[in-house]
């Protein structure tokens, strides 16, 4: 294929600061971008200012709908506006962007009130995870059958990819709910666990107990023996079989080695 | 009507919107085929991925690259580039296509598609990194003609010898996008029938059409922004309509990606788009 002799060189300055000041509105129109007859862009330029902000809003506002819906559209966009010039995306596949907007919301102090709204963030980008996951089939019953006492203690149970389990110190699941369908029913004061999976093509959140959450945390990691230990050291009468059971028909083991 | 799914009809399609779906499915002869955004398929699994798996089998599909800042002055982005090559083994699509634009610097991918000079060293750049792609896929590539809102004092040649020198040296085909000719050639109020007279539309292989937003600029002037968002208005069909008469059928594009509309309003701008196939059809 013909390639051309001259090699590209360096950054000429040119695109530094035609993208520099795309996200900086303070900057002058870059040197050399001009209107029609050699006058000033202005408002030309400002169209690419533009584009570059509300299209990253959109994009953090799709990953982040019940933060949107919690702080209303003006506050929402004004805070996505920050966000996004702090934080522009690293890669061109925005159904990932906004991995950095839970941990500013940390430190964004017009939102610090409501100091749920980082958890629910959290939450909100494990769905968008889980919808993306990688696919993964069940495994077969039997092999759960299969595990005697001596080879269980030892069996690696692997868990499907889009599994994601939420800490939160608030109810983030009933908030989510409260702010995302119609289920209204009041909010209550416990701080919530939460689990988000996607065994086929819905992504499903459910509150699990302490001992299937520190259970299915633990089997990421370690083996079956010493998942369970752990279950039992956060809730003595977790119940390791029927555990095994529910994790297994609701699709979400998808080997046992 | 049927085709195999790796050849793009000469006919209309449109960009896939997962909330088409349904319509899409109940009435596939509305359309001769679909486009997809590679980026919105660059996940690891999932139902949008199930989706295009189930339509491809239903439709030749085009894959439209958004992020691949083909004009960047830097380096293109191996990862990206290998990310792309994945779908497209995949895939199997029977067209794509990238922009002239970047959007990639070192601060990061600012989602928008920008406008380089054109200039010797850009044609340069530009060259290698359409070699690097189309050496990378496998396939030859179609370049989009941009939406320009500004010009660069640094400019030494036009856009059409920019794009002659392109398609001579890479060998990759065109996507010519009819309203971007309409919007460019407004906002810098430069002749839009001069340009398609100039365009080299022997490599063609592929037609975008689709709405913009009117504003104006600092002088009162028309400033018309590339919004996809809107019906193709009369004058960009008129030049579609002339540019067919030239080249003969093409498989053409409506592009609507932003407010998107119920089904019947973007299956009636598709008809439109194969009224004026058609005619060109019989005539011909």
């Amino acid at each position: 294929m013909p390639s051309s002799t001259v090699k590209p060189k360096r950054l000429n300055p040119m695109q530094t600061e035609f993208a520099k000041g795309l996200l900086n509105p303070d900057l002058p129109t870059p040197e050399g971008v001009i209107g029609p007859g050699g006058r000033a862009a202005g408002k030309r330029y400002d169209v690419y200012r533009n584009n570059v902000i509300v299209s990253l809003t959109e994009a953090l506002a799709s990953a982040y709908p019940v933060i949107k819906t919690i702080v209303g559209a003006e506050f929402f966009d004004a805070m996505a506006g920050v966000h996004v010039r702090k934080f522009p995306p690293k890669s061109p596949l925005m159904i990932y962007y906004g991995a950095d907007f839970p941990r500013f919301l940390t430190k964004f102090p017009p939102a610090a009130h409501l100091g749920y709204l980082p958890d629910v963030a959290r939450l909100e980008r494990a769905r968008r995870q889980a919808y993306h996951a990688a696919d993964a089939s069940p495994c077969a019953p039997e092999k759960l059958a299969g595990l005697d006492g001596n080879k269980l203690y030892d069996a690696r149970v692997v868990l499907h990819p889009s599994i994601h389990i939420i800490r939160s110190r608030y109810p983030v699941f009933s908030i989510w709910r409260y702010n995302s369908t119609d289920d209204k029913s009041p909010i209550g004061k416990a701080r919530e666990i939460t689990m988000i999976s996607r065994p086929q093509s819905e992504v499903i959140m459910q509150n699990p107990t302490a001992g299937t959450a520190m259970f299915i945390e633990s089997l990421m990691r370690d083996p079956l023996g010493v998942a369970m230990d752990k279950a039992k050291g956060v809730q003595p009468d977790f119940d390791l079989s029927s555990n095994l059971t529910q994790l297994l028909s609701a699709g979400l083991i998808t080997d046992i080695k | 009507m049927s085709y195999t799914t790796n050849t793009i009809p000469a006919r209309a399609g449109v960009g896939y919107k997962p909330k088409h779906l349904d319509d899409i499915l109940a009435e596939p002869d509305a359309i001769g085929w679909l486009e997809i955004h590679a980026e919105n398929y660059m996940g690891d699994g999932g139902p949008q991925l199930a989706q295009l798996r189930h339509l491809r089998e239903r439709f030749p599909i085009s894959c439209h690259g958004v992020g691949l800042s083909i004009g960047s002055e830097g380096p293109l982005d191996k990862e990206h580039l290998a990310r792309l090559k994945k779908l497209v083994d995949w895939l199997n699509p029977a067209l794509f296509s990238e922009h002239l634009a970047w959007s990639t610097h070192d601060i990061g991918f600012l989602n928008d598609l920008l406008p380089a000079p054109y200039t010797q060293a850009t044609v340069n750049t530009v060259i290698d990194h359409i070699d690097q792609v189309q050496e990378v896929i496998g396939r030859q590539m179609l370049l989009e003609n941009p939406s320009v809102y500004v010009l660069f004092e640094q400019s030494t040649m036009s856009e059409i010898e920019f794009l002659n020198e392109i398609v001579t040296r890479t060998g990759c085909g065109l996507l010519l996008d009819v309203n971007n000719i309409y919007v460019s050639n407004t906002n810098t109020q430069t002749s839009a029938q001069a340009y398609l007279a100039a365009f080299p539309i022997a490599h063609i292989g592929e037609v975008h059409l689709g709405g913009h937003d009117a504003q104006t600029d600092d002088f009162g002037d028309p400033l018309l922004i590339d919004s996809h968002n809107a019906p193709v208005v009369d004058p960009v069909w008129d030049l579609y309509e002339t540019l067919i008469k030239r080249t003969g059928p093409l498989p053409t594009l409506i592009e609507w990606d932003n407010d998107i509309p119920e089904w019947p309003v973007l299956a009636s701008e598709v008809r439109l788009a194969d009224a004026i196939l058609n005619r060109q059809t019989e005539a011909a």
